[in-house]
């Protein structure tokens, strides 16, 4: 049966000893999206991504790319087709950038003009005749990505790409990712065990916690969960109940507090006056916001590593 | 101590001890092949003949062990590079400290191992007499000096250098220099020469009668020199790798 | 659009560039040519079978202690090219077959066994041309250099499976040097024919040019074992989960 998703795991488990460090997740990449891959560090990110690039092995269910199931057979034609960067970047050290691209390209076997291009891209221009050896932390890190780049394939998976940048390199990498389906019709699948990197990033979210994959939907429904909210405190709670409800507002008691949705400030204004006029003391009027990151923490379980 | 300590913690899992083991190994096998089964006539020459042996079996093997026991010192820096890291950790030079301590320690083994194996195997095939304990003592004492001196110089090019297939290149070279320059009885003053200053025994050989005539030797100066060679290299390879670390680190 | 095979050929010589590991395999057989030719002259009254006395001078060292430890280092250090610098998942995530990035480094450590027999062949002729051997040069070299060069790619296909599993630059190395002096012992007992390290000194005919060995039996044992020895490393390599350090 086709499916409209580029890359798709079914029940996808793999299984160290008696830990489960991916349980049973089902990852659907639209195409030309690209994909946050959010979860903490150890929840299986990895492991995930290299199960999808035919680097560990499952101990338990399967993966489609490109509606195609990702086999001894078929991996060669799959693998041609993507481009990854997994972990700490590769490189041979002894070897200038260029050098090393082109033993990348000469094993893909893709154009060789393909090196000039994605050098512009990721800015290396000027540094292709360099010793690897001698670049920075993050000149390694963008050579990394300008290997996944060449062939200019339909998926690219990069595992934490920020890793170990300064603001600045990440900004960089940043937009460089964002502009990738646009400009080249890639769909990206990128991980992260940071909640805003992805919120800048991405389109799509699927956060993972102890290789379970908890979350899976739009970056905008995520958002939509991340309402704001009215909060209360009054000395009769029940009288406050039954005028918000005359008023057609659906209002829960947390504690002390009154949670009503987000009103207009005329209303909270003529709530107030109400209140009062009927003897009911008013303690507090707040504005509460569930940001996402408090959803990020109560889906992830974890507030470390943050 | 610490940072020996740590050491030895480092190459836990990289089965070093296992790898020296299998080594020295394959020098009891060697040894063992050689002269068995000896007729009576070679069992009263036995302990002179074990001894002249002995340095052959050393200058081709133990080259090449120092430089493995080198490499895996250095490279497990290399691998994880944490030169830079561990320098923040102790104060410069207590790592190379640590390095030379941890590998002399295994040198000794080695050595302790193989002349406990020379003498119990010269027991048990019934070698007429005792050892020469003066000569026997003096090999033990000059070959270990050698190794140390090559380890040294080992750990030197291993730390010197990422790529790790030149300090191994280095070491089986030296120790075919070594080997040719013990065949030809050349002297020399190369570290890998030190084998052959070390030996105790020399070797007569009549090509008209074939008879192989062995003694115990007398050092000339020139000799005494060869073997004070082996000492100073010590202390050569030693400094030059304190100031190579120290600089490395910092 | 190129076959794997040659794509793998070609990214491995593009990783090879910048060091100089082939010094290596002209610098030994030229130490090992020297003082075999110095110690040949030197005892020419003994030494009297010319060619024959030569060759055993040059190679005796040379192919049973040192050329399989050395082949062990060229092997190492094509394996360490991705044991080091997480390159294991550029290389294996690659668009071609496991085979063919095997093959790619076999083709390599053969090559470079290939030119190193050459090396020392040519240094035998030199060297007896220059120690003034007058008698025309043995036709028999031919038939060393086929059959100790086939032994070469056997040590090779040895040593890439001990560097590819055992992940340590060295210790390969020292199982090379053993390996080599253990197959002295397996010649000596007539059974080196069996004994991968052997069958390069035996097809060398190191130390002894008038051994009488079997050409099709030590052809055949050395196809023999390179297809054993590649066949396991394939297997690792496609088994085998090899994670970036």
């Amino acid at each position: 049966m086709p499916t409209q998703n580029l890359v798709e795991t079914h029940n996808l488990t793999k299984q160290y000893g008696k830990i489960r460090c991916v349980n049973a997740v089902n990852m659907q990449v639209p195409p030309g999206a690209i994909y946050g891959f959010l979860g903490p560090n150890g929840a299986g990110k990895s492991t995930t991504l290299k199960m999808i690039l035919g680097l560990a092995r499952p101990t338990g269910g399967s993966i489609t790319l490109f509606d195609v199931p990702v086999n001894e057979k078929n991996r060669m034609k799959l693998l041609a087709q993507t481009g990854s960067l997994i972990e700490s970047p590769s490189y041979y050290g002894h070897l200038t950038g260029e050098e090393n691209l082109r033993i990348i390209q000469t094993l893909k076997g893709c154009s060789e003009k393909d090196i000039d291009k994605v050098l512009k891209i990721v800015r290396l221009q000027e540094a292709r005749g360099k010793l690897v050896n001698h670049y920075s932390l993050g000149m390694k890190q963008r050579l990394g990505l300008a290997a996944a780049l060449l062939g200019f394939p339909k998926l690219l998976i990069l595992d934490e790409p920020t890793n170990g940048l300064d603001p600045a390199g990440i900004q960089e990498m940043r937009e460089l990712i964002c502009s990738l389906p646009g400009a080249y019709g890639m769909t990206v699948l990128v991980s992260s065990h940071l909640l805003s990197e992805i919120d800048q990033m991405a389109d799509h979210v699927g956060i993972i916690r102890k290789g379970e994959l908890v979350y899976q939907d739009t970056l905008e429904s995520l958002h939509a969960h991340s309402k704001e909210q009215i909060a209360l405190r009054v000395s009769h709670m029940a009288i406050a109940l039954d005028l918000l409800r005359q008023d057609g507002i659906e209002a829960v008691q947390e504690g002390d507090y009154l949670l009503l949705p987000m009103v207009d400030d005329a209303y909270v204004a003529n709530l107030c006056r109400q209140l009062v006029t009927q003897n009911i003391s008013l303690y507090r009027v707040e504005k509460r916001e569930k940001s996402l990151e408090d959803i990020f923490l109560s889906l992830t379980g974890k507030e470390s590593s943050l | 101590m610490i940072t020996l300590r740590a050491e030895f913690k480092k190459i836990k899992r990289k089965k070093i001890g296992l790898t020296m083991c299998a080594l020295i190994g394959v020098q009891f096998v060697w040894l063992l092949w050689s002269g068995s089964r000896p007729d009576e006539n070679e069992r009263l020459q036995g302990w002179i003949e074990m001894l002249h042996s002995l340095p052959l079996v050393s200058v081709i093997m133990m080259p090449t062990i120092m430089s493995v026991l080198a490499s895996r010192l250095a490279d497990v820096e290399h691998k994880g590079n944490t030169y830079k890291l561990l320098n923040t950790l102790r104060r410069p030079g207590a790592l190379y400290h640590a390095k030379v301590v941890c590998g002399a320690l295994f040198i000794l083994a080695i050595s302790i191992a193989q002349f406990l194996f020379v003498i119990a195997l010269g027991y048990a095939r019934g070698y007429a007499g005792h050892p020469e304990w003066k000569y026997y003592g003096t090999t033990f004492v000059l070959n270990l000096a050698c190794c140390l001196s090559l380890y040294l110089l080992q750990l030197l090019l291993s730390m010197l250098f990422f790529n790790q297939m030149i300090p191994l290149v280095a070491g089986l070279g030296g120790s075919m220099l070594g080997l040719i320059l013990m065949y030809v009885k050349m002297y020399s003053f190369l570290p890998w020469g030190g084998f052959l200053s070390a030996a105790q025994v020399n070797m007569d050989w009549n090509p008209e009668t074939r008879i192989i005539h062995l003694y115990y030797r007398e050092y000339s100066p020139v000799e005494l020199c060869a073997v004070a060679m082996i000492f100073i290299w010590i202390v050569v390879f030693y400094t030059a790798g304190r100031l190579l670390f120290t600089k490395k680190e910092a | 659009m190129r076959t794997p095979y040659i794509r793998a050929v070609k990214a491995e010589s593009l990783k090879l560039k910048r060091s100089p590991v082939w010094l290596a395999f002209f610098a030994l057989p030229l130490i090992s040519a020297f003082f075999g030719t110095m110690n040949y002259k030197l005892n020419i009254e003994v030494l009297k079978s010319e060619w024959y006395s030569l060759w055993s001078q040059h190679t005796l060292f040379l192919c049973y202690l040192f050329m399989p430890a050395l082949i062990g280092t060229y092997c190492s250090y094509l394996w360490r090219l991705e044991h080091t610098r997480h390159n294991w998942n550029s290389f294996l995530t690659a668009p071609l077959p496991v085979t063919s990035l095997y093959l790619g480094k076999l083709t390599q450590a053969a090559r470079i066994s290939v030119l190193g027999n050459l090396w020392i062949f040519l240094l035998f002729y030199v060297c007896g041309r220059l120690a003034g051997i007058q008698s025309p040069f043995p036709k028999e070299a031919l038939e060393w250099f086929f059959c100790g060069t086939l032994g070469a790619v056997v040590i090779c296909c040895v040593q890439l499976l001990l560097s590819l599993v055992i992940r340590s630059f060295a210790v390969p190395i020292g199982i090379a040097l053993a390996g080599g002096i253990l197959g002295l012992y397996m010649t000596n007992q007539d059974y080196g024919m069996n004994y991968p390290y052997s069958l390069y000194c035996l097809g060398m005919r190191a130390n002894n040019p008038n051994m009488e060995i079997s050409t099709s039996t030590l052809t055949v044992n050395s196809i023999g074992f390179i297809f054993v020895f590649a066949a396991l490393s394939v297997f690792y390599l496609r088994r085998h989960e090899i994670s970036s350090n």
